[in-house]
């Protein structure tokens, strides 16, 4: 398999911090690579020193095979876009302006594909409005049109739907599954919104503490993603005896609620808490989400993965 | 790196701001011709008054430049645009000099608005390209400063207070060091008896210090306004004219120690004339080393700064 990025041993310290404590990751070429982790878990240190913002204490990162200590890297990098953290764009310029700075940055001959760029971000009717006065969304996209500025072929997108309203989170979803299937460009997307990221990714990268926890592709994590059954009880202290005692595994959620993990038969398991004078009160069946396979991987203490 | 520098040049020629900052420096230079038609006069042996309008528009125009270059850097700051350029495949250090250079252009062009007219109305006598130079070449330092300390810290609005204090005072302390070395070495020289009679002044520094203070003044890379605002300019008509005074009593000795007299004061006038003309020779040179030596350091922390 062909990799866009592979980092070995990767570390970043502020001081007496460790923001990246051996991060080995690899994004294969057209993917849509879902980085994944808690806020301070380390996904944007680690896209900053990918983008050059700042070098890693040690380890080493390669970027189509030019590693972060050749002088070539700046080449490599060329064939790379970013939007890391918040759009950076030129507040007192217009759409078409910004891209056309970003176009002689880049030392492109011709300004042609402004309009096109324009158009796939659906910013080609903004006309003279300054890009200060977008809205989230608009400046959203505009900073992922300015990565897309010299035909990248490898994207990489920090937590690009923060803030965004619902709409708005379509719209960049839908851009980023067109970039993907259309240009076939590789993305790297960071996101602590994880329903969101399931409709995307086809790899995913867990990230905990500065660790990469699991590297894992869509399909094996599908695979991977058990079902449960979300029962209503009239005491969950009672279903957990009886659980307890069948060696079953489970999570309580609330005095009434519970969920099971397993395949049980629905007869035998209303019948044993019936035996305890514990009324089975609903019962659905779920699959495990990308949260709850998060949470479980990297534990529940203090997240505030949604 | 010249794509870089093209457009950093033109975010810094093109902003609002540097438009503004472009008609109050093109206004300033008016008010100077205006200044040097009606208080200038070639014939008046004192142009103090002149001068020192001068010397605080002069300071004005620097203030004007240097927030032209602050407000650009921190907008550039605020919306992240500073990473554009790393995620396109520019070092650090390219980043870094071409901004420097832009800074340099953009806060030559400002002080050529301001200076140029002025000198090519030949008001500045004696020294105008040198003095155009180093002049020119302080807008490039106090703007570069800025701009540097705007890209260096995390705080920037902080260190631009602390960087203004520290232009100020390099100000005030070169202004303070050039009074101290402008006490002539004798308060006053008479004929007694047949013999000079000269009454030493305590307050001269004598060598190896004064070596030790000049260094301390043409290190300084705002010494030119010191000197603009200062003795030479102020004192070179007087100075001309007791040059020219001493060297017509000088011809004119009827005696011996009347021309030991006429030739030692002949001489202090020539000294303390050229004292300062020798110092706008080597100015700009020593700005021109302080510019390098600041860029070599800033990129170097620069480099190492992690950016956000």
């Amino acid at each position: 398999m062909d990799y866009v990025l592979k980092t070995n041993a990767l570390c970043k310290s502020y001081r007496k911090f460790h923001a990246l404590n051996g991060v080995t990751m690899n994004v294969p070429k057209g993917s849509i690579y879902g980085f994944v982790g808690r806020n301070g878990a380390g996904k944007t240190t680690l896209i900053r020193l990918i983008c050059g913002l700042q070098e890693p204490s040690s380890g080493e990162f390669t970027l189509y095979g030019t590693k972060h200590t050749d002088s070539k890297i700046s080449k490599a990098r060329r064939r790379m876009g970013a939007v890391v953290e918040t759009p950076a764009y030129y507040g007192d310029m217009n759409a078409a302006e910004n891209l056309k700075m970003q176009y002689a940055m880049l030392g492109l001959p011709t300004y042609d594909g402004i309009n096109d760029l324009l158009k796939l971000v659906r910013l080609d009717d903004t006309g003279k409005k300054k890009a200060k006065d977008f809205s989230l969304g608009m400046k959203q996209r505009l900073g992922i049109a300015l990565a897309l500025c010299g035909n990248p072929d490898f994207l990489i997108l920090d937590e690009p739907i923060n803030g965004l309203d619902p709409q708005g989170i379509v719209e960049i979803r839908e851009l980023i599954l067109r970039l993907n299937r259309e240009r076939n460009i590789t993305v790297l997307i960071s996101s602590h919104i994880l329903d969101e990221l399931a409709r995307l990714a086809t790899h995913y990268g867990f990230i905990d503490k500065g660790k990469i926890v699991q590297e894992i592709s869509a399909s094996e994590l599908e695979a991977k993603c058990r079902k449960y059954l979300h029962v209503k009880v009239t005491s969950t202290a009672v279903f957990a005896n009886i659980m307890d005692k069948l060696g079953a595994e489970y999570s309580i959620l609330s005095d009434t609620e519970a969920d099971l993990y397993g395949e049980y038969k629905i007869s035998e398991l209303s019948s044993a808490l019936a035996a305890e004078d514990c009324e089975l009160l609903s019962l659905t069946e779920h699959e495990e989400s990308l949260e709850n396979y998060f949470i479980n991987l990297v534990g529940s203490d203090g997240g505030d993965v949604k | 790196m010249r794509n870089l520098i093209r457009i950093h040049c033109k975010r810094y020629l093109f902003r609002w701001e540097s438009f503004a900052v472009t008609m109050l420096n093109l206004l300033l230079t008016v008010f100077c011709t205006l200044a040097a038609l009606l208080m200038y006069e070639p014939e008046n042996l004192n142009n103090e008054p002149f001068y020192n309008v001068m010397h605080t528009v002069s300071l004005i125009s620097i203030a004007f430049t240097m927030t032209a270059v602050i407000f650009t850097e921190i907008n550039t700051l605020a919306t992240g645009a500073i990473r554009n350029p790393l995620i396109a495949g520019y070092s650090k250090g390219q980043v870094f000099l071409s901004k420097f250079i832009a800074v340099g252009i953009f806060s030559i062009v400002q002080g050529a608005l301001f200076l140029l007219p002025p000198v090519l109305a030949n008001i500045w006598i004696d020294v105008p390209v040198l003095y155009t130079i180093s002049m020119l070449l302080v807008y490039v330092v106090v703007s570069c400063i800025a701009m540097s300390v705007c890209l260096l810290t995390d705080r920037p609005t902080v260190f631009v207070v602390i960087c203004i204090g520290c232009l100020v005072g390099l100000l005030l302390g070169g202004k303070a060091l050039t009074s101290i070395s402008d006490i002539p070495q004798f308060n006053s020289v008479r004929i007694e008896q047949e013999t000079l009679s000269k009454d030493e002044n305590t307050w001269y520094v004598p060598s190896p210090q004064r070596d030790i203070l000049e260094q301390c003044i043409i290190v300084n890379p705002m010494q030119p306004i010191n000197e603009y605002g200062g003795w030479y300019f102020k004192h070179q008509d007087t100075s001309g004219f007791a040059i020219d005074s001493w060297k017509n009593a000088l011809i004119q000795s009827t005696s011996e120690i009347e021309k030991e007299y006429n030739q030692f004061m002949l001489k202090q006038s020539e000294d303390a004339l050229s004292h300062h003309t020798n110092r706008f020779k080597i100015l700009p040179i020593y700005q021109i080393v302080f510019l390098v030596i600041f860029a070599s350091v800033s990129v170097t922390i620069f480099r190492k700064r992690n950016l956000k």
